[in-house]
């Protein structure tokens, strides 16, 4: 498998620029000599230069720093919220999935409810009661997204559990708990590992989304959307407002879903 | 002569490696003749069958040699099932086949195909006419196959291992079919199987392959009866041969089920005695289902299992042969709760089994072993999940893959880098590491090759007798029961028709499913 992931250019790419960016959040403040928060108006909407290679915003902030600074939110809220959408979504999928019946039943049936609503309107309405902030998104992204994985790791596990590896397993005296665990989920977990990659660029889109109309990351901590929402005001003057941070989103949700792509292929083969 | 094969490889690339199919073979079909091509899986019977009918798939496969049709050339295949389409009437797939360049109207074809399901013995043509695949039998559907292959009114039929799906019964009746078309339309056929019995009954000439190469071929009977090659004798050796063991005309067996006057004895070693065990499945209908349908798959089942012996359950399938042994694994609970294992009524009486004593081998070692597990953990999977201490793990690790002949050094592997052998023989050991004293065995060779079958069942044997291992040994092959068994139960729709000591069963058989049975089956083998 991981042979034929590595084939495959495209997906190479999408994870090269994965690792990047995980690097460059890491070392942020060893990349840049300024600070993202530090406002200086004499140096407002300063175009591109070698000084600040993406310009400055309108209260003279390195606009390269703030973007480079706003990927770590990005990408701690994309995996944060995932994670906590896959733990929830396995845990239900997998339950409904072994037990079958009643439980099933229950549990899929709320799924359902779950995606009757819009999941950007959901997510809207929860933090115009619980109020905006980096937690309350990861928690609140991460409770509204776990549907569809229940629903893989459900269909995985229904035809898994009738294998003949489970029944002798059962017989050797084997808990549900172990068959799960030991079984089940390792067996079914590849195509849920596909929809966590898609999941978090996802998750990204939706940040940057909260974040554009205020209900996201708060000023003055840097966000790809709120720096495009300051922006927005200013684009007449300076076009690299929007530019950047717009690129920054693009190339960080394409490289998330080039990856998951190649990693699908990867988890089927025989469909190219 | 209707096909002539000359100088024939099939080479195909996988991961960068090149698999030799079939590595240069020759041969010729004539008119009017069965010619049998015999081999394990892996031995390129079936890539030399789709190279004549020009059906290997394009990529990553390359074809050398000459092939010279004289005639048009049809093919059946053993799984029915899948090929048809499931979302179209079987008779409008049989209208579809006509031989090339051939128009006839909507109606002369309907009018063709209702002739040629008379022909293949379909009773009912224009009920089968209108049938969707799913609602016909095995059986049925070959013969649809069949009918199929005639459309086309070819001079040479393949048939790609027909039989190997169906029932025992049911397989007698399908070459008996094969077999009369083939006189009716003076056919030949090139009849591919890896079953001796099917080779005996219906082949004139006989090819052996093995690794690609044609080792040995002749007339049927010099073939059967006075190979030349090693591989086989080899081959021959390792068929089971119903009668074997029980031929009238040996006289006496040594197997007289249990010594004359040893009653007592053997009434104390029960070690399971079943009362009047059924299991009934309900079969949802949606839900505003009305009354669910109910399926009786065991009903009524009484059985004494003895210790140290071996006790046969044969039967077709669908005869409710998994379901017992599942019930006796304790992997589903029957109907009536509590009456799983009466303690026999022996003089001392005897404990009843506890459910951890009693371990179950399956079919398919493929779907029996979990793929993303290394093959010692497998083995140990049961002394972890009864808290044995590592070092107590290691030492039963060693002690059961010497046993069942596998190497400790293989324990890092996982299950798809063994053969179909090894893997049914991990099966076992995960079976073993538990130290059981009931081991059900569930057609636990039907899907290996001859020869592994047959030191499958040499090693079971040997494992027994070290290990005083009471054996329910489940299977569909006669022959392969003959050679285990003690104590022969048979099974019919979920009923046990005939309970005995084998050497009754195969001498002087009472019930007459049972005698059907015997007489099908006995036809489809190698007389020993």
């Amino acid at each position: 498998m991981t042979k034929k992931l590595l084939r495959n250019k495209l997906t190479l790419f999408g994870a090269g620029i994965i690792l990047l960016l995980v690097l460059i959040a890491v070392f942020a403040p060893y990349i840049t000599k300024y600070d993202p928060t530090c406002i200086n108006i004499q140096d407002a909407l300063l175009r591109p230069s070698l000084e600040h290679p993406f310009g400055t915003d309108s209260l003279g902030r390195d606009l390269f720093t703030r973007i480079i600074y706003a990927s770590r939110i990005a990408l701690l809220i994309g995996f944060v919220a995932v994670g906590l959408a896959a733990a929830i979504g396995v845990f239900f999928g997998s339950v409904a999935g072994y037990f079958g019946g009643k439980i099933d039943s229950a549990i899929m049936r709320f799924a359902d409810v779950m995606l009757c609503f819009p999941a950007f309107f959901l997510i809207l309405a929860v933090i115009a009661v619980v109020g905006p902030g980096i937690f309350n998104i990861m928690v609140v992204i991460g409770l509204t997204s776990w549907m569809g994985m229940a629903r893989l790791i459900r269909a995985e596990i229904l035809s898994l559990k009738t294998r003949d590896y489970v029944l002798a397993s059962r017989s050797l005296g084997a808990s549900n708990f172990f068959i799960i665990t030991k079984h089940l989920i390792p067996n079914g977990i590849g195509p849920v590992l596909v929809s966590l990659i898609f999941g978090v660029a996802g998750a990204i889109l939706t940040e940057a989304g909260l974040s554009f109309i205020g209900l996201g990351v708060q000023p003055p901590d840097p966000s790809w959307g709120n720096i495009l929402m300051e922006g927005k005001a200013v684009m007449g003057a300076g076009w690299w407002v929007i530019l950047f941070p717009g690129l920054a989103i693009l190339i960080t949700v394409l490289a998330f879903n080039l990856f998951g792509e190649g990693l699908r292929d990867a988890l089927n083969p025989g469909k190219s | 002569m209707i096909l002539k094969v000359e100088d024939l490889k099939v080479r195909f690339k996988h991961d960068n490696e090149t698999v030799k199919a079939v590595d240069g073979i020759d041969f010729t079909v004539h008119k009017n003749e069965i010619v049998g091509l015999l081999g394990e899986s892996g031995s390129g019977k079936t890539a030399t069958a789709l190279s004549v009918m020009n059906l290997l798939p394009r990529k990553d496969c390359v074809r050398y040699g000459k092939i010279i049709k004289n005639s048009g050339i049809a093919m059946i295949f053993q799984e029915p099932f899948t090929a048809l389409n499931p979302v179209l009437r079987v008779g409008e797939q049989v209208d579809e086949a006509a031989p090339a360049g051939e128009t006839i109207s909507k109606k002369d074809a309907i009018t063709k195909t209702l002739a040629l399901f008379e022909k293949v013995k379909l009773n009912d043509p224009r009920r089968i006419y209108d049938s969707y695949p799913h609602l016909l039998s095995g059986g049925q559907r070959q013969r649809v196959m069949i009918a199929m292959a005639l459309a086309l009114s070819p001079g040479l039929l393949i048939a790609d291992e027909p039989t190997t799906a169906l029932d025992v019964t049911i397989q007698a009746e399908i070459l008996d079919l094969i077999l009369a078309l083939k006189k009716e339309f003076g056919m030949s056929v090139l009849f591919i199987t890896h079953d001796f019995g099917i080779i005996n009954k219906v082949t004139d000439r006989i090819i052996v392959m093995k690794d690609g190469k044609i080792i040995e071929r002749g007339a049927k009977d010099s073939v059967l009866f006075s190979p030349e090659e090693d591989y086989t004798k080899k081959l021959l050796d390792a068929v089971p041969r119903m009668g074997a063991r029980f031929s009238t005309s040996r006289g006496e067996s040594p197997f007289s089920g249990g010594t004359p006057g040893n009653e007592a004895f053997s009434r104390r070693n029960i070690v399971i005695n079943l009362k009047n065990l059924s299991k009934t499945f309900t079969v949802e209908k949606g839900v505003f289902g009305k009354s669910p349908g109910r399926v009786q798959a065991v009903r009524d089942v009484s059985l004494e299992i003895k210790e140290g012996k071996t006790l046969g359950i044969v039967g077709e399938s669908a005869a409710g042969k998994t379901t017992l042994a599942k019930l006796l694994a304790g992997l589903i609970k029957p109907d009536t709760a509590g009456n799983r294992f009466q303690p026999g009524a022996g003089p001392s009486g005897v404990k009843s089994v506890p459910a951890r004593e009693i371990q179950i081998v399956f079919q398919d070692p493929y779907s029996s072993l979990d793929p993303r597990m290394r093959m010692q953990d497998i083995v140990l999977e049961g002394p972890v999940i009864r808290g044995i201490k590592k070092r107590a793990r290691e030492k039963i690790l060693r002690e059961t893959l010497f046993r069942v002949y596998l190497n400790l050094r293989d324990g890092m592997k996982y299950p798809h880098q063994f053969s179909g052998g090894q893997r049914q023989r991990i099966a076992l050991a995960r079976a073993l590491a538990v130290k059981p004293r009931i081991l059900i065995l569930d057609e636990p060779v039907s899907s290996l090759d001859v020869v592994i079958q047959s030191e499958i069942l040499n090693l079971l044997k040997a494992v027994q007798k070290e290990l005083a291992l009471t054996y329910v040994f489940i299977s569909h092959d006669l022959a392969v029961v003959e050679r285990m068994a003690d104590d022969v139960a048979v099974m019919h729709k979920g009923e046990i028709v005939e309970f005995a000591p084998i050497a009754q069963i195969y001498r002087s058989p009472k019930h007459p499913y049972t005698k059907r049975l015997l007489a099908d089956a006995s036809g489809l083998h190698i007389p020993g």
